[in-house]
C-alpha cells in the first residue's frame, strides 16, 4: 500500500500547473563501494545452468556509466555441497557459470572475494505461481484508455506472497521493474495490467514474474524508490542496504543483492 | 528598492537613543460592548488620533490604556460599528463603558491608528501577535484570495516549505504541533489543494491571534504554536454581505439580524474554487475544486448570557474522468455559552466536535478507501478579576478521539482487493488549568501558571506485544530497521495507557522604561495525539495517531527572552527575540517505512529527541502612508535519534541532524503604500535557506536500472529560496457617496519568476539515460485580478 501515497500524492501533484525542469546540482561523493548485481534465475521449462553475475562499483552520481569490478573470486554453493565458480569475462565485470543446478527451495551462499575483502549473501530459490492467463486487453493504464496485456494469476492465499514483475517494451529503452504483496488481495486472482506510453498494435511487451523472499521485497520497494524518487511526498530517501555481507570490514557494505529464483516469463506481440 | 531602504533605515536609527517626553499620565479602563446585544467586543480599536496612542480589546471587551492628563479625543473603532469620537479631560483615572452601535456606512476595513501587527509592550506575552483581517488582506497572495497561513509566514519564526506544502511551521517545530483553532475548535488539516489556499475563508475572518512562545496554560495538546481564530459576528441592525469575485476562486458572506428584538444574528460565508482553477486539466472531464461554508449564529438570551454556535465545512474534490475520485476535508462545530456572573467574574462554556475526513477511490486499483480523525470535547474558562493588579484565569477541559486510519474496500464485485479496516484507536483527553496574571511591581507584571493535562488511551483494541518489548529490531547483517517480531495478540476493552503531567508557564515583563519592556519566560508542554507522516510537509493521506504503549507524548520546554521597543509614539516598534526548544519523544521513521495502510505503525517508527534555537528581529511601521514590516529569523531546528543500544546506529549514525523544516536564515518584507483614496500598493519579497533534503553522493546499477545513492539524512539542502510579490488596490471614488462599496485588486505572486524548488528529484533521462537531477516548481508568475464588494 505504500505506493497508494505515492501514486495519489503523484496524480494530484500533475494537476498544479507546475513546471519541471532539469537542473545542475554540486552533489556531494562518497569513495566507491563494490556493488552485487547476482540475480540466478531459473526460467520454467529450462535447465538454469547458465547464469552471470555482475560486478561494478559505485560512481559520481552525474557520470556516465559505472566502473566495472574486476578480478574479483566469485562462487555460489548449495546445501548439498555443491560449488558453482563463476569465471571473470576479462573487462566486462561479468562472472560467468555454465553449470549452475537450480533446485526449488535449496538455499544457496554466494562468496566472493574482492580486493582483499570476503563478502557473502545467502538465499532461497522459491517456486513462482503459475500464470493463469495472458490477454491483450484495450483499457490498459492509469485512465483505462490504453492498449496492453493483462496478467491474471491466482494468489495461493495461505500466507504473505511477495512478487516482482519485470517489464520491457522494444519502443523504451528503459525497463519497468514493479513489487507488489498480496496484503490486500489474500486468495484472489491478480489481474495485472502492463502497457508503456503510445505503444501501438505491432510493439512487443516482456515481461517475468518471479515470487520473491519478503526481505527481497523490502529491498526492491525501497530501491525502486530511490531509483524513481519523482515526487515531492516521498518520503526520505535512505541508502539501500541489501543481503550482502562484508565479513572482513563491515563498514564497507556492500550495495545490491543475491537473489535466487524461479522465473516465469513471456514475449507478447500486440496484434 | 527604496521599499527596503525606507524599511532598514530606522534599524540603523536604533543605535541612536530615542528621546522621551516624560508627561503625567492616568490609566484608562474601559469596557466595549453592543449596543443592541450587550456582547463584549472583541479587538476592537481604540486610540487617541492625536497622540498616536492605542490598544485593542480582550475577548472580553476590556482594555487599558496610560494617557497624558489632558484634554484629548478618544476614539472607538470596530468593523460594522459607528465609530465613536468623544472629547474627555483625562485628569485622574477612570473606567468607561462605551456601547457601539452598528454602522452600515463603514462594514468594510477600518482606519486604525496602529495599523501594525500588535503585540503589546506591558503585558507578559511572549512571541503573541494580533493581526486582523484586514492587515491579513494587504499581503499580496497567489490568486489573490487572501490567506490567514501565508500571511503570518511574514513573521518572524514561522515559515513552511514553500509553494505547493500546506502547513506551517513555528520556531523549529513539525506542521503537527501547532494547535489551529477556529472560535475553539481544533482544525486538523489547514489547507486546500496542497497549500494553494488556506481553509480559513478571509471574509469571515474577524482576527487571529498566533502564540509561538509563553503560552498561556488555557491552551494545551501540541507542543509548538497557538494559532486562535475568530470569526466575524452576524449584525444586528440589518443585512450586510461582503464578497469577491476572482479568476481562481469567489466567496460571499452575508451578515444580518434575525429577531425583530435583535436579539438573534447570524453570519454564513461561503467560498468556493472553478473547476478550471487547473490549467493542466483540459480534460472536461477532469475537475478539481473546493469549496468551504462558515456560519455562526448568535443569541443574546439577556445582558448576561449570550449563547453561540459556529460551524464550518469544507472539502476539496478531484475526479479524473470518473476514474479516480478524491474528496477530503474538515466539518467543525461549535456551541459557545458566555456568561457574565458579574464585575469580576465571567465564564465561557463551549462544546466543539472537529473531524476530518479522506476518501478515495481508484478503478483501476479496484478499491476504495476511506479514514478520519473524529474530535469531540467540552471547555469550561472562568476568567476572575480579583482587583486592579490580579486576574485569574482558571477552567477544565475534556475530550474524546476516535481515529479511523483506513479502511479499503473492494470497488467492485469482480475487484482483487479485499476488504480490510485498520483497527479504529480511541483515546480520551482532560486537563485543568489554573493562570494568573499580576502585577508584581509597578513595572513588572506576570503571567504564571499550571496546566495539568491527562491522556488515556483505550480500548476496544487488538494489539501486539513484540519479543523482547521491540516493535522495531535492527538487523545488524543488513544494516537495516525492520518489524519486530510479534510475541502476543492483546485485546484491550479498557486503559490500554495513560498519562498525566504537569505542564507550568510563566512569563514576566519588566517595563522598565517608557515604551521599552524586556521579557521572558518559560513553558512546557505535552502534546498526546501525532501526524504520522514522513513526508516533508502534511499531505491530504496523512492520519493522526494517539500516544499509546509505544508513542509517549511529546514534551516541549521552551525558554524565551524578548526585548521590545516602541519608537515615536508607537509609530515605529521592535522586538527582538530569543529561544531554545527542548524537545522530547520526537518521532523519525526508519529508512523506508510504509505507513500508509499499516496497523502497526510502531513498527515503522524510531524514537529520539529535537532542539531548537533561534534569533528574531521585527521591525514595523505602524503609521503613515507608508506601513509595513521587516522580519528576520536566524534559527537552528534539529533531531537526534540514536540507537537504542551500542549495536544500533540510529539514524545518521545517531548523530543531531537538520529537522527537514529547518531553516538557517528567513526574512520577510511586507510594504504597503497608500498613494491616495483610490490607490493603494502592497508588496511582500520572502528569503529563506532552501529546506533540508537528502542529496546521493554516488550512483549505481542494479538490473539494468541505475539507482541513486543517498547520503545521510537530511544532510544537504535545496537551493534558495525567494519570491517577490506586489499588488494595486483600486477603490473607485464613486465609493464614498454609497453604501455600495467595492474594489479591485490586481496582483502578481512572483513578479519575477523565480523557480522556486519544491523538491528535487534523481532519475534516469528515459532517452539519453541519463542521471538527472530534476526540479520540481510550483508556481511561475501567477497574475490575478479580484473584485472585491460590500454593502
Amino acid at each position: 500500500m505504500k505506493k497508494l501515497k505515492y501514486i495519489v500524492l503523484f496524480v494530484l501533484i500533475t494537476l498544479f500547473p507546475a513546471c519541471e525542469d532539469v537542473v545542475e546540482l554540486d552533489l556531494p561523493t562518497s569513495p566507491p563501494v563494490l556493488v552485487i548485481d547476482a540475480a540466478l534465475d531459473w526460467e520454467v521449462g529450462t535447465d538454469g545452468s547458465y547464469q552471470v553475475i555482475r560486478l561494478t562499483t559505485t560512481a559520481p552520481y552525474y557520470d556516465e556509466g559505472v566502473p566495472v569490478a574486476t578480478g574479483a573470486v566469485v562462487h555460489v554453493n548449495d546445501e548439498s555441497g555443491n560449488t558453482f565458480d563463476f569465471v571473470e569475462e576479462i573487462a566486462t565485470g561479468n562472472y560467468i557459470c555454465m553449470d549452475f543446478l537450480p533446485q526449488l527451495n535449496e538455499k544457496y551462499t554466494l562468496h566472493i572475494q574482492y580486493e582483499g575483502e570476503e563478502y557473502i549473501a545467502e538465499e532461497t530459490l522459491l517456486p513462482t505461481v503459475e500464470i493463469d492467463e495472458v490477454k491483450q486487453i484495450d483499457d490498459a493504464g492509469f485512465l483505462q484508455d490504453q492498449l496492453g496485456i493483462e496478467v491474471s494469476f491466482t494468489d495461493p492465499g495461505d500466507k504473505d506472497y511477495f512478487y516482482y514483475l519485470d517489464m520491457e517494451t522494444n519502443i523504451r529503452p528503459l525497463k519497468e521493474i514493479s513489487v507488489f504483496d498480496n496484503e490486500f488481495s489474500k486468495g484472489n486472482q491478480f489481474n495485472i495490467d502492463i502497457t508503456f506510453e503510445d505503444i501501438e498494435v505491432g510493439d512487443r511487451i516482456d515481461f517475468k514474474l518471479l515470487n520473491i523472499s519478503k526481505q527481497y521485497y523490502d529491498f526492491m520497494n525501497l530501491l525502486l524508490e530511490q531509483a524513481d524518487n519523482g515526487n515531492p511526498f516521498s518520503g526520505n530517501p535512505a541508502k539501500v542496504n541489501g543481503n550482502c555481507y562484508n565479513q572482513t570490514n563491515p563498514e564497507n557494505r556492500p550495495l545490491g543483492y543475491f537473489r535466487v529464483a524461479e522465473t516465469r516469463s513471456r514475449s507478447i506481440i500486440l496484434e | 528598492m527604496k521599499i527596503v531602504q525606507k524599511a532598514l533605515l530606522p534599524i540603523f536609527l536604533l543605535l541612536v537613543s530615542v528621546k522621551v517626553f516624560s508627561q503625567e499620565k492616568i490609566k484608562l479602563k474601559g469596557n466595549v460592548k453592543d449596543e443592541k446585544s450587550n456582547e463584549k467586543l472583541f479587538a476592537v480599536s481604540v486610540s487617541v488620533p492625536t497622540l498616536k496612542l492605542g490598544t485593542t480589546t480582550d475577548e472580553n471587551g476590556n482594555f487599558t490604556l496610560d494617557i497624558p492628563k489632558g484634554l484629548h479625543t478618544l476614539e472607538i473603532q470596530y468593523l460594522g460599528y459607528k465609530t465613536v469620537s468623544k472629547k474627555i479631560d483625562f485628569n485622574r483615572n477612570m473606567t468607561l463603558t462605551f456601547s457601539l452601535a452598528p454602522d452600515v456606512e463603514n462594514l468594510g476595513e477600518i482606519e486604525i491608528v496602529s495599523k501594525g501587527i500588535t503585540t503589546d509592550i506591558k503585558k507578559p506575552a511572549l512571541g503573541v501577535y494580533t493581526i486582523k483581517a484586514s492587515q491579513i488582506k494587504k499581503i499580496p497572495s497567489v490568486g489573490g484570495e487572501p490567506d490567514i497561513i501565508k500571511s503570518i509566514q511574514v513573521l518572524p519564526g514561522v515559515s513552511n516549505n514553500g509553494e505547493g506544502s500546506s502547513g506551517f511551521n513555528v520556531r523549529g517545530g513539525a506542521a503537527d504541533q501547532n494547535l489551529i483553532l477556529l472560535d475553539g475548535t481544533p482544525v486538523y488539516s489547514d489547507s486546500h489543494l496542497f497549500g494553494f489556499f488556506s481553509v480559513f475563508n478571509a471574509d469571515v475572518v474577524n482576527s487571529i491571534k498566533l502564540y509561538k512562545g509563553g503560552i498561556p496554560a488555557r491552551y494545551g495538546g501540541r507542543v509548538s504554536s497557538v494559532l486562535d481564530i475568530y470569526q466575524k459576528n452576524g449584525t444586528s441592525d440589518k443585512i450586510h454581505a461582503t464578497g469577491s469575485i476572482g479568476n481562481i476562486s469567489s466567496k460571499l458572506t452575508v451578515f444580518g439580524p434575525i429577531d425583530r428584538q435583535k436579539k438573534l444574528n447570524f453570519m454564513v460565508g461561503g467560498r468556493a474554487s472553478y473547476a478550471h482553477l487547473f490549467l493542466k486539466l483540459a480534460n472536461q472531464d477532469n475537475i478539481a475544486y473546493f469549496y468551504d461554508l462558515n456560519t455562526k449564529l448568535n443569541y443574546a438570551i439577556n445582558e448576561k448570557n449570550h449563547l453561540s454556535l459556529s460551524g464550518y465545512f469544507g472539502r476539496d474534490v478531484i475526479d479524473l474522468g470518473g476514474s479516480f475520485r478524491n474528496a477530503f476535508g474538515n466539518q467543525l462545530m461549535n456551541t459557545n455559552w458566555k456568561q457574565y456572573w458579574n464585575e469580576k467574574l465571567s465564564a465561557d462554556f463551549s462544546v466543539h466536535y472537529s473531524s476530518y475526513v479522506y476518501n478515495l477511490e481508484i478503478d483501476v486499483a479496484e478499491f476504495k478507501w476511506e479514514s478520519a480523525t473524529n474530535n469531540v470535547h467540552a471547555k469550561y474558562d472562568f476568567l476572575y478579576n480579583v482587583n486592579e493588579n490580579l486576574k485569574l484565569k482558571f477552567g477544565a477541559y475534556g475530550g474524546y478521539y476516535w481515529f479511523n486510519p483506513g479502511t479499503i474496500r473492494p470497488n467492485s464485485e469482480s475487484s482483487s482487493i479485499n476488504y480490510r479496516k485498520l483497527d479504529d484507536k480511541y483515546a480520551y483527553e482532560e486537563a485543568v488549568y489554573l493562570s494568573l496574571e499580576q502585577q508584581i511591581l509597578p513595572k513588572l507584571k506576570a503571567q504564571y501558571g499550571l496546566r495539568y493535562s491527562f491522556f488515556q488511551r483505550v480500548g476496544k483494541q487488538k494489539q501486539y506485544n513484540y519479543v523482547n518489548n521491540m516493535p522495531v529490531v535492527y538487523d545488524p547483517v543488513q544494516g537495516i530497521y525492520k518489524p519486530g517480531q510479534e510475541s502476543e495478540l492483546i485485546e484491550y476493552t479498557g486503559t490500554i495507557k495513560s498519562f498525566s503531567n504537569p505542564e507550568p508557564r510563566v512569563a514576566l515583563s519588566y517595563n522598565f522604561a517608557e515604551n521599552k519592556s524586556f521579557k521572558a519566560g518559560y513553558n512546557r508542554m505535552y502534546q498526546y495525539i501525532h501526524l504520522i507522516s514522513n513526508a516533508s510537509s502534511p499531505t491530504p493521506l496523512d492520519v493522526w495517531a494517539p500516544s499509546g504503549t509505544y508513542i509517549d507524548p511529546q514534551q516541549v520546554d521552551q525558554y524565551s527572552i524578548e526585548y521590545q521597543q516602541n519608537f515615536k509614539e508607537g509609530a515605529y516598534s521592535l522586538e527582538v527575540g530569543a529561544f531554545y526548544k527542548d524537545l522530547k519523544n520526537r518521532v523519525d521513521y526508519i529508512d523506508g517505512a510504509d505507513l500508509i495502510g499499516q496497523n502497526q505503525i510502531e513498527t515503522q517508527i524510531l524514537i529520539g529527541e529535537g532542539r531548537a534555537y533561534g534569533l528574531e528581529v521585527l521591525f514595523q511601521k505602524n503609521v503613515g502612508k507608508w506601513t509595513g514590516l521587516l522580519a528576520y529569523t536566524l534559527s537552528k531546528a534539529e533531531q537526534r535519534i540514536p540507537g537504542r543500544n551500542a549495536n544500533e546506529p540510529g539514524i545518521n549514525n545517531g548523530e543531531w541532524y537538520n529537522a527537514p523544516y529547518d531553516k538557517t536564515h528567513d526574512f520577510n518584507i511586507t510594504a504597503s503604500y497608500e498613494l491616495n483614496d483610490k490607490w493603494s500598493f502592497s508588496g511582500n519579497f520572502a528569503f529563506q535557506s532552501g529546506r533540508p533534503v537528502t542529496y546521493p553522493d554516488a550512483q549505481y546499477e542494479y538490473q539494468g536500472i541505475t539507482v541513486p545513492n543517498y547520503a545521510d539524512r537530511n544532510s544537504n539542502r535545496l537551493p534558495v529560496y525567494h519570491h517577490l510579490d506586489v499588488a494595486a488596490t483600486l477603490k473607485p471614488r464613486k465609493n464614498k457617496d454609497r453604501k455600495f462599496q467595492s474594489e479591485w485588486v490586481f496582483s502578481i505572486y512572483n513578479l519575477y519568476g523565480r523557480k522556486n524548488a519544491n523538491s528535487i528529484s534523481f532519475r534516469q533521462n528515459e532517452d539519453s539515460l541519463k542521471n538527472e537531477s530534476v526540479r520540481l516548481s510550483i508556481f511561475g508568475i501567477v497574475p490575478s485580478v479580484t473584485y472585491n464588494f460590500k454593502f
